[in-house]
């Protein structure tokens, strides 16, 4: 930009610095005949009286004046109009990069900005002392993110309550499912009772083990959301990642769904929690065997390990049932599940484990083809 | 007319700002300084070296006055104290009709003609014998040192309707300037010759 305005300012000036380098050049040539000094002297030598002798004289002095003048004078303006011409061209510069800034700093200032925007850095706030349409810009985009703010914010109220929402479902389908046999046990032993059955004292046994069993159930069910609001802290230790991944596998060997390892060699020590890693992939490898057993065919999980720059990245991958689409993005969200007698913790808890060591889980999959997990911990 | 003028004053203030940036680096120098130590007064003898560039010559053949003063001020120690200032004038003139350069010095008041425009520029930039200070005024007990100072004056140039012009503009501004060591004043009133 500043080159631009150098290059217009030296091409609007070079006419004009051209024009008068040509005329003070033939100003500087206008020389009087050397035969008028001439004259002008032999006119002083002869004069006839003392007056004209010196009217001649003087004649002859501004002669000589004006030809040493001349010179002068040229190299004098020459010089002069080089300081102005320079001083000019200074100043014009100097306005122009300071006009020229005025517009580019609040444009530098929206493009980081708008980056930081797109960083999802939705606080961000541009100063609106600029005036005219750079200041209505301004005051445009502010208005811009914090309406995407508030938007955000009352996305996140909506998504809280849905969760909310859900989890209230899948607790009450939950408590539900075991209410159920227990209020028709009991039903059944209260009209065994009535009749005098026989078999009162064997209903009244089977009663009680029902409502035990159902008991247990509820029991496993709050044991789980427990576990997942009271998550402790992870211990964070040099472990082997190969070795812990291979502690996993070696604990399933399904028959439908044999387990491919390949494990990158001379892999750094990571630290984690080891018994939570152990955990996240416990999920995903009964998941991915689950996701295969629901196509009714055979198929294989991939687990594999490989470094990537300043992570070591796990990645357990599958050919089952896939994912569809619109649940992709819900998938690590809490109490969300598409699985028949699922609570939808698994993932939730795995995300939160992984984010607790400073990594990454991310999910790939096309319904019907597979499913692909990529772990990321750092070194 | 006007517009020449204003060029000239314009390269006036040019002259004058590099003046200032390039002070005391004058091509016109004070040579051989010399202290004279008369019966009644301290003098002062000197030339003006490099005091005609050529441009100034060629304005000097014009006939056009050439005027040049040498100041001489007398410092006094300690305070570096001015207590005495001589300014001796010399005009350097033309005269078409007889054909000669002429020298007016002031004071002494002087005139001194010439054929050649050479002798005269040698005998306008001579100084001899320039009374500086009254040995009077000297104190015994005292410092003194002498600065010479070279200025030239403003012309009239009937070319140009007779404005003057600063001929200062012919030395770019620069006054040459020159120091003498520092004399005891007993050895100035009582000394036979002291010279530098």
């Amino acid at each position: 930009m500043f080159a631009l305005l150098i290059f217009i300012v030296l091409l609007a000036a070079a006419p004009l610095a051209i024009y008068f380098v040509k005329t003070a050049g033939a100003f500087a040539r206008l020389g009087a005949d050397p035969s008028v000094e001439r004259t002008l002297q032999a006119a002083v030598d002869r004069a006839p009286s003392s007056g004209e002798q010196q009217a001649a004289a003087l004649s002859l002095k501004r002669f000589r004046q004006i030809e040493v003048l001349r010179e002068t004078i040229v190299r004098q303006a020459v010089l002069v109009s080089a300081v102005y011409f320079t001083a000019v061209l200074l100043v014009a510069l100097t306005i122009g990069y300071l006009f020229i800034s005025r517009i580019t700093r609040p444009l530098k200032e929206l493009t980081r900005a708008t980056q930081q925007l797109a960083a999802d850095d939705l606080d961000v706030k541009l100063p609106e002392k600029a005036g005219g349409e750079i200041g209505a810009l301004m005051h445009s985009f502010n208005a811009m993110a914090h309406n995407l703010s508030a938007a955000r914010q009352e996305k996140m109220l909506a998504e809280r309550k849905a969760t909310w929402q859900r989890v209230a479902r899948v607790i009450a389908h939950e408590i539900k499912n075991p209410l159920t046999p227990i209020k028709l046990s009991t039903e059944r032993m209260y009209e065994k009772f009535l009749s005098q059955s026989k078999d009162f004292p064997a209903v009244i046994k089977s009663t009680v083990d029902t409502v035990l069993n159902e008991i247990n159930t509820l029991q496993r069910l709050v044991d789980t959301f427990h576990k997942y609001a009271k998550f402790p802290d992870p211990v964070l230790r040099p472990e082997p990642v190969n070795e812990v991944i291979e502690s996993v596998c070696s604990l399933f060997s399904f028959s439908h769904a044999p387990i491919i390892r390949n494990f990158a060699p001379d892999l750094p020590l990571i630290k984690m929690d080891k018994g939570q890693v152990r955990e996240v992939l416990s999920n995903l490898i009964k998941n991915a065997a689950e996701a295969i057993a629901e196509t009714g065919r055979s198929g294989e999980i991939a687990v594999s390990s490989v470094r990537d720059g300043a992570m070591v990245r796990i990645r357990v991958a599958d050919n089952g049932c896939g994912i569809a689409p619109e649940n992709l993005e819900k998938l690590f969200q809490p109490y969300f599940t598409t699985k028949k007698g699922g609570n939808g913790i698994g993932l939730a808890l795995a995300e939160r484990i992984i984010s607790l060591h400073g990594g990454g889980i991310s999910c790939q999959s096309r319904a019907g083809e597979g499913t692909t997990f990529d772990i990321s911990l750092p070194c | 007319m006007n517009f020449i003028l204003a060029l000239l004053a314009a390269a006036k203030s040019i002259g004058m700002a590099a003046g200032i940036v390039t002070a005391g680096k004058s091509d016109v120098i004070i040579v051989q300084p010399r202290i004279i130590i008369a019966p009644r007064e301290i003098r002062l003898s000197c030339v003006l070296s490099n005091a005609w560039p050529a441009d100034l010559k060629k304005l000097a053949r014009t006939g056009t006055d050439i005027i040049l003063y040498l100041i001489i001020e007398t410092r006094r120690n300690p305070g570096n104290t001015v207590v005495g200032r001589v300014t001796v004038e010399r005009r350097l003139q033309y005269d078409a009709v007889a054909r000669s350069y002429i020298v007016i010095s002031n004071p002494p008041a002087d005139t001194a003609d010439f054929g050649a425009l050479d002798s005269a520029l040698i005998a306008s930039v001579t100084f001899d014998n320039v009374p500086a200070m009254p040995k009077a005024s000297l104190d015994a007990g005292a410092e003194y040192s002498f600065v010479i100072y070279g200025v030239l004056g403003t012309t009239k140039v009937e070319a140009l309707d007779n404005s003057g012009i600063d001929l200062m503009y012919f030395w770019n501004y620069r006054r040459p300037m020159a120091e003498t060591e520092r004399f005891r004043g007993s050895v100035l009133k009582e000394g036979k010759a002291a010279s530098r």
